[in-house]
């Protein structure tokens, strides 16, 4: 029985660096809160490492963390379909997600190791603005993505795909 | 070396894109195409285009070069296109090298066919003027191993053709016997079929003629707009049964005699009328007493304006055993309302008496958990 509750973690980067946090912000996400569940507060050091996860990306989830931690929690089995096609972002969240491609994809990676869904949903969703209304060389350009087609199959799949272009 | 996103995440990220960004995004690389056909073709909608009948030429074109492709459509939608002048069925425009392809579709036809000869004639047919229907048929019977449900808007076009022939390959499948249940043979996995006539046109369309539609043991549910129901169809014969386990009727005429004794396996029924002339309340009571004793839900609304003499209301209920939800109209549930010609003051309008409420709420089957009253322009509660 602990009377008292660990109130501050250390997360340790993968590059070492570590970053003081409140135990309230780190439980946003579900891999650190399950951890401390599990372990119960004796066990559990105050240095929690995130060996896949580097400090610039660490520290970015933390701001995120930070402003978010007291939304309230989402319902756990939330009907999937009703998420679907909303690309609404509030708008801390969009100046948020301002950031290179790079940065946004390791964001993505973070928030889903870490299992922090909001956060994965506003990552996904700003992929999905930046891919609306694209050319594919624009969504190549976007994503530093390398076109492996040849011109002849890239016509052959535009016209297969002809009927569900909006026109 | 530069982050890149695992495929489920990939396919989270396409789950959020409108259709009319997949076809650029299966473009840009061999690994993103991959990702994006299956979303892509799981939902085919040839409607609310930019141009239906372009869409359904460009799709047309895919049955017939990427054949494969069409057998990852769940779910389908198109609209009957007809020739804006003649009343003929649409013309789809097809590749000229489309024809090379000839004689596997032929070859397929025989599937779907009573003869090679049938087969022959339809495969022709889909290369001529005013092909639409042959090539809607075809377009649905290529679909048929992976098909869950079908919608067809102005369905009531096609009465007028000649050359039909999916009836004909829907009484084929299912006449044949199923030998190997685990791989799905046409029309298997059909469980939906909602067939749209035009709601201002006057005619009615004999239900009679998608019996081979309801025939399919897989068929869940069914929605039809605009059917006549004869006195005489084998739908009101006990001897036949369908699987269907819903069905919803839009402005359908329903017989005059005790109907629906071959939805042997009916749990929910939904009649809604857009026809003020057309109250029907009273016609669930002829509903085979059978299949009173299984249905579970009901909706009515045929949007009555007042309780039509001789129609008695409060219809009883009780004989509806299993029901646990019900939604129908105020006035095919309780009857008018009273005093609504003396009274004038707009603190006093119409209502029911609790006389009425109460006759309506004693008729109620004990089942029933689920109570929706619509269409109150008065106070139901006194």
């Amino acid at each position: 029985m602990s009377e008292t509750k660990i109130q501050k973690l250390t997360l340790v980067a993968n590059d070492g660096n570590k970053i003081e946090v409140d135990r309230q912000v780190a439980e946003k996400s579900v891999l650190i809160k399950n951890m401390l569940d599990d372990l119960g507060d004796e066990q559990m050091s105050t240095e929690v490492p995130i060996p896949n996860v580097n400090d610039t990306v660490l520290k970015k989830v933390i701001e995120w963390c930070e402003h978010h931690k007291n939304d309230p929690a989402a319902p756990q089995d939330d009907d999937s379909d009703s998420r679907k096609k909303t690309t609404d972002i509030d708008e801390w969240d969009q100046k948020f997600m301002q950031v290179d491609q790079e940065m946004l994809f390791e964001i993505i990676l973070a928030s889903n190791y870490l299992d922090i869904k909001p956060l994965l949903d506003v990552g996904c969703k700003t992929v999905a603005n930046m891919i609306k209304g694209k050319s594919p060389e624009e969504i190549r350009k976007t994503f530093n993505i390398t076109n492996d087609f040849t011109p002849e199959e890239e016509e052959q799949i535009r016209r297969e795909n002809e009927w569900a272009e909006d026109r | 070396m530069p982050p890149s996103l695992p495929s489920e995440l990939w396919l989270e990220i396409i789950t959020l894109l409108p259709r009319a960004d997949l076809p650029n995004l299966a473009r840009v690389s061999k690994t993103l195409y991959d990702l994006t056909v299956e979303p892509l073709y799981q939902n085919v909608d040839l409607t609310n285009q930019w141009n239906s009948h372009k869409a359904t030429e460009s799709f047309f074109w895919t049955a017939i070069k990427r054949p494969g492709l069409l057998r990852l459509v769940k779910q389908v939608t198109f609209q009957i296109l007809t020739d804006p002048w003649l009343d003929n069925g649409a013309t789809l425009i097809y590749h000229p090298d489309a024809l090379k392809e000839y004689r596997w579709i032929q070859d397929l036809m025989i599937t779907f066919t009573s003869s090679p000869s049938q087969a022959k004639e339809w495969c022709s047919a889909l290369f001529e003027d005013e092909n639409y229907l042959p090539v809607f048929d075809f377009l649905v019977c290529m679909m048929s191993w992976s098909l869950e449900s079908l919608t067809v808007y102005d369905y009531g076009r096609i009465s007028k053709y000649k050359d039909h022939y999916l009836p004909g390959a829907l009484l084929r499948t299912t006449q044949q016997p199923q030998s190997d249940m685990d791989h799905p043979y046409p029309f298997s996995r059909l469980q939906e079929v909602k067939l749209y006539r035009e709601t201002f046109k006057s005619t009615f369309q004999s239900i009679d003629s998608i019996i081979p539609f309801l025939e399919l043991k897989s068929l869940k549910r069914f929605v039809g707009q605009k059917f006549i129901f004869n006195d005489s169809s084998p739908l009101n014969n006990e001897l036949t049964t369908f699987y269907v386990e819903s069905l919803e009727l839009w402005d359908c005429k329903l017989p005059k005699v005790p109907f629906l004794q071959s939805f042997k396996a009916l749990k929910t029924f939904k009649y809604t009328s857009q026809f003020e002339w057309m109250p029907c309340f009273a016609d669930i009571m002829r509903v085979d007493l059978r299949i009173r004793e299984s249905l579970q839900e009901i909706v009515f609304d045929d949007r009555i304006e007042e309780c039509i003499e001789g129609h008695q209301c409060p219809l009883d209920l009780t004989s509806f055993k299993v029901l646990t939800s019900l939604e129908l109209s105020s006035y095919s549930s309780v009857g008018s309302p009273r005093w609504r010609l003396f009274e004038y003051d707009a603190d006093s309008s119409p209502i029911f008496t609790s006389q009425q409420i109460q006759g309506f709420i004693t008729r109620l089957p004990r089942s029933l958990q689920y109570l929706k009253i619509t269409d109150c322009i008065y106070e139901i509660i006194p």
